[in-house]
């Protein structure tokens, strides 16, 4: 009885990836001529191994790398920029006070001579504008009046003080995290 | 026209101060560090996250690379290691659930370049891989990423995971063997079709 010796799984695989020796590679190829059971199995291992070679790479967000370089502390934003972001908490904080301080030399609160917080002047207009905000601007404008030393020259740059003072805070706070982060 | 700088280039200026050329370094190992991190994860948000830190740590210890293995090699080994950090911290959380999301598909390069019909049956295959790698043992998943998608060499993916030779084609076999196994009745009936 002429029994046929079907090709090994390891064998199959070794043809696939051309790492027989040319003596073996020539008997592999004899067989599968022959064998159509084998030649099937082949040409599964073939097919699933084309497939997985022709896998790509995943695709990357665009601005990985910058971000990378981000945290690293090697930034490619402009200069420019790079301080706007860093000083966007105080930037915020300035065009809130610097609206806030318009608001109040347009509405006659605050004039060349200082803050006046009379109930009549302060409180009435700052409540017919703000209503409730207005409460809580009366009360800061009076903590300001009462708080900052008496030496420095108008209400106005003790309110400017205050705001510098207010914003570095919020600015070292802001880089102190930045730098928490960066050396996880 | 001068060659583009290697790794090893890239690296040593790096070293000599030039800390921005670190980000040729990312941009050239990036995605393939990222389709790692991927495979062994299972999670696109997790991966970015380890990669990032990974490329962090390499710029970091960066004079620790002696350059006996190729950068990328070396770059990977992090990668794989703070995967594996992250993995046996799943195991210890049982909440979480990440491991039952959906695979994600690997693209096929080039599909333009094979007609019609065997688009149709590589995406077919293409989905039935994704799924079947992903259900892939951990190890066997990676060696096989590493050496079909990675198209590394048995050492290189032996320097990856810290594992000899024989295990890393021990491994190489059974994932294949294992992937044949769940193709073969549907492979068997498509050739017999066709």
């Amino acid at each position: 009885m002429n029994a046929i010796k079907h090709l090994q799984d390891q064998e199959q695989q070794a043809f696939v990836d051309k790492t027989l020796s040319v003596a073996d590679s020539k008997r592999v190829s004899d067989h599968l001529l022959l064998c159509p059971e084998c030649r099937r199995v082949h040409e599964g291992v073939e097919r699933i191994d084309g497939a997985l070679r022709r896998q790509t790479l995943v695709s990357v967000r665009s601005d990985f790398a910058d971000r990378v370089m981000e945290q690293l502390g090697y930034g490619t934003t402009p200069f420019v920029f790079q301080l706007f972001k860093g000083f966007s908490f105080f930037f915020a904080f300035l065009i809130v006070m610097t609206i806030m301080s318009a608001t109040f030399v347009v509405t006659g609160v605050i004039g060349t001579g200082g803050v006046d917080t009379s109930p009549t002047t302060l409180g009435a207009l700052s409540e017919r504008a703000f209503g409730s905000i207005g409460s809580a601007v009366s009360w800061f404008n009076e903590t300001l009046r009462e708080g900052l030393p008496r030496s420095l020259p108008g209400e106005s740059s003790r309110v400017i003080l205050w705001m510098l003072a207010g914003g570095s805070i919020v600015v070292l706070v802001d880089r102190l995290f930045q730098w928490r982060g960066s050396h996880r | 026209m001068a060659p583009p700088p290697s790794d090893w280039d890239i690296v040593q200026e790096v070293r000599s101060g030039d800390a921005r050329s670190f980000r040729r370094l990312v941009k050239m190992h990036e995605s393939q560090a990222m389709t790692l991190a991927v495979r062994v994860l299972k999670s696109r948000e997790e991966a970015e996250e380890i990669v990032q830190d990974a490329f962090v740590r390499a710029f970091r210890n960066l004079h620790q690379f002696r350059g006996e293995a190729k950068f990328g090699t070396w770059l990977h080994r992090i990668v794989y290691n703070l995967c594996m950090t992250k993995v046996s911290r799943r195991r210890n959380d049982r909440l979480h659930q990440s491991l039952d999301e959906p695979g994600i598909d690997l693209p096929l390069a080039d599909e333009s370049a094979s007609s019609g019909l065997e688009q149709l049956q590589d995406r077919e295959l293409r989905q039935y891989l994704t799924k079947a790698v992903d259900e892939l043992p951990e190890k066997l998943r990676t060696v096989v990423t590493l050496f079909y998608v990675h198209e590394m060499k048995y050492n290189e993916i032996c320097t990856v995971m810290d594992l000899p030779e024989g295990t890393v084609k021990t491994y190489l076999f059974r994932g294949r063997a294992m992937l044949r196994k769940k193709f073969s009745s549907s492979l068997m009936k498509e050739v017999t079709a066709a």
